[in-house]
């Protein structure tokens, strides 16, 4: 019996503009732009507490 | 009725002690104490009111989080004196709710002073004049968030109909007093105490009302309650005395459809007893 | 599945219907004196005034409810009756006589609502 054939690892195909999130810095109020492998830093102040945005989508919520 | 029933707990009586805006205090009597009970859990549990179910948050900047002032909004009484034209969303034709089943609120402040902002449930603007959030004399109701210069709160909210066995905000009553025995005759309670029982507790106002068995006489193993203290409070959402008729009105009702089940269950094929009308009025 | 329908007699022929909101559970007696009745979404709020109502009659032995789990909206409701009369009727008469009780509750509170007899707040 043949073995399967393996097909090769595919990766997934880069998405068209990869979705950046900013965050805003909690001591100048900047916002910045967060990459891998970089330090989590203000580029502006230097500050190392950075926040996410919130959502501009509305949200809903059963109260309860 | 064909007999078989006690004449005494088949006969219920009903003594109203005082009534107010928010409160009513009866002592029912002749009845059994499963009756007593049922009434309880019924004014408790089963009585329809409106409640806020649905929050959609446009903006908030306040301190507290989406979630919390959804849950504190769901908890804001409504007055429901209407909620009899409202039909429950579930049951309503629509989508996903429609002035038939729903009122809708909308809430938008923004502090732009310096110092505290506080924002009470009388700021809720209702899309119908009789469903309100319940004021006390001062006009401002609850208070829901507290905001700082440059905080915001945008909120749509939606209120349905609904009772508190879904959910407690339903709830007409935010406490109902129920007493029996205030002697403790019948020793249903067995009360811990330090050296003396009486003056470690208190007889309850209800006491008055009936006279303490002499301690030296033999016990009564068959004796059974037959006067009950009631003290409905409400919140505000139903007149008190509507709670009680409406809790009787409910169970009459679900007795109703127990019996039209019971038919059913009997003659499968036969549906021609769902068209009768309201023989239970 | 069908095999046991056929087998039972025609009054839990319902078991298979479990929309139903009372059903009669298998092992009642042939002469229906003795039913265990399954009825579904009802607590404590009718039952136990529900078993008190049926133990009123003198033609009912015993008559017992439970709640066999609290996450089941579910309670059953056991009569076990004379030869004189049925479980089924037992239950209808205690629904007539619990339902008559809560009439007379509803109208004895109104009347005394109308009387106005009774200490108001300032």
């Amino acid at each position: 019996m043949d073995p399967p054939q393996l097909q090769p690892y595919q990766s997934q195909p880069p998405l068209t503009k990869p979705q950046v999130t900013t965050y805003r810095c909690m001591r100048c109020r900047t916002p910045n732009e967060i990459k891998p492998r970089e330090p989590i830093r203000c580029l502006d102040c230097g500050y190392r507490i950075l926040m996410k945005e919130r959502t501009k989508r509305m949200v809903q919520f059963e109260a309860r | 009725m064909n007999g078989g029933m006690h004449g005494e707990q088949n006969n219920p009586q009903i003594r109203i002690r005082s009534l107010d805006k928010d409160s009513v205090d009866f002592v029912l009597s002749n009845t059994h104490l499963s009756v007593a009970n049922s009434l309880r859990r019924a004014m408790i549990a089963e009585v329809p009111t409106m409640a806020i179910d649905l929050v959609q948050f446009i903006e908030n900047t306040s301190v507290l989080a989406d979630e919390f002032i959804a849950h504190r909004l769901g908890l804001v009484p409504l007055v429901s004196a209407t909620v009899e034209q409202f039909k429950l969303t579930r049951d309503c034709t629509c989508a996903e709710y429609c002035k038939e089943c729903s009122v809708e609120f909308t809430l938008h402040v923004k502090c732009t002073e310096p110092g505290t902002r506080v924002v009470y449930s009388s700021e809720l603007i209702s899309s119908n004049k009789d469903v309100v959030p319940v004021v006390d004399e001062d006009g401002q109701g609850v208070i829901l968030v507290k905001l700082s210069k440059g905080q915001e709160i945008n909120v749509h909210c939606v209120a349905k109909k609904g009772v508190a066995k879904e959910h407690a905000k339903w709830s007409p009553v935010a406490a109902v007093g129920f007493e029996y025995d205030p002697h403790n005759n019948f020793r249903h309670l067995d009360y811990w105490y330090e050296k003396n029982v009486k003056d470690e507790w208190p007889l309850s106002k209800n006491a008055g009302e009936e006279v303490e068995n002499d301690p030296g006489a033999p016990f009564d193993f068959n004796a059974e309650p037959t006067t009950f203290y009631f003290n409905v409070e409400t919140v505000g959402s139903l007149a008190p005395q509507t709670v009680v008729i409406q809790a009787t009105r409910k169970l009459q009702e679900r007795l109703g459809d127990l019996q039209m089940a019971l038919e059913k269950d009997q003659n499968p094929d036969a549906n021609a007893n769902m068209d009768e009308g309201d023989p239970w009025v | 599945m069908d095999a046991t329908a056929a087998d039972t007699p025609n009054y839990i022929a319902l078991l298979e219907v479990p929309e139903e909101k009372m059903v009669v559970l298998p092992g009642a007696s042939d002469d229906l004196t003795s039913v265990t009745f399954c009825i579904k979404e009802e607590d404590h709020t009718l039952g136990n005034s529900l078993r008190w109502a049926i133990m009123q009659n003198a033609q009912v032995d015993f008559c017992g409810y439970s709640i066999p789990h609290p996450s089941e909206a579910k309670m059953n409701v056991r009569i076990q009756t004379t030869e004189q009369t049925n479980a089924v009727d037992a239950m209808d008469k205690g629904i007539d006589d619990l339902k008559s009780v809560c009439q007379l509750l509803k109208a004895r509170f109104q009347q005394r609502i109308r009387q106005g007899d009774y200490a108001r707040a300032a």
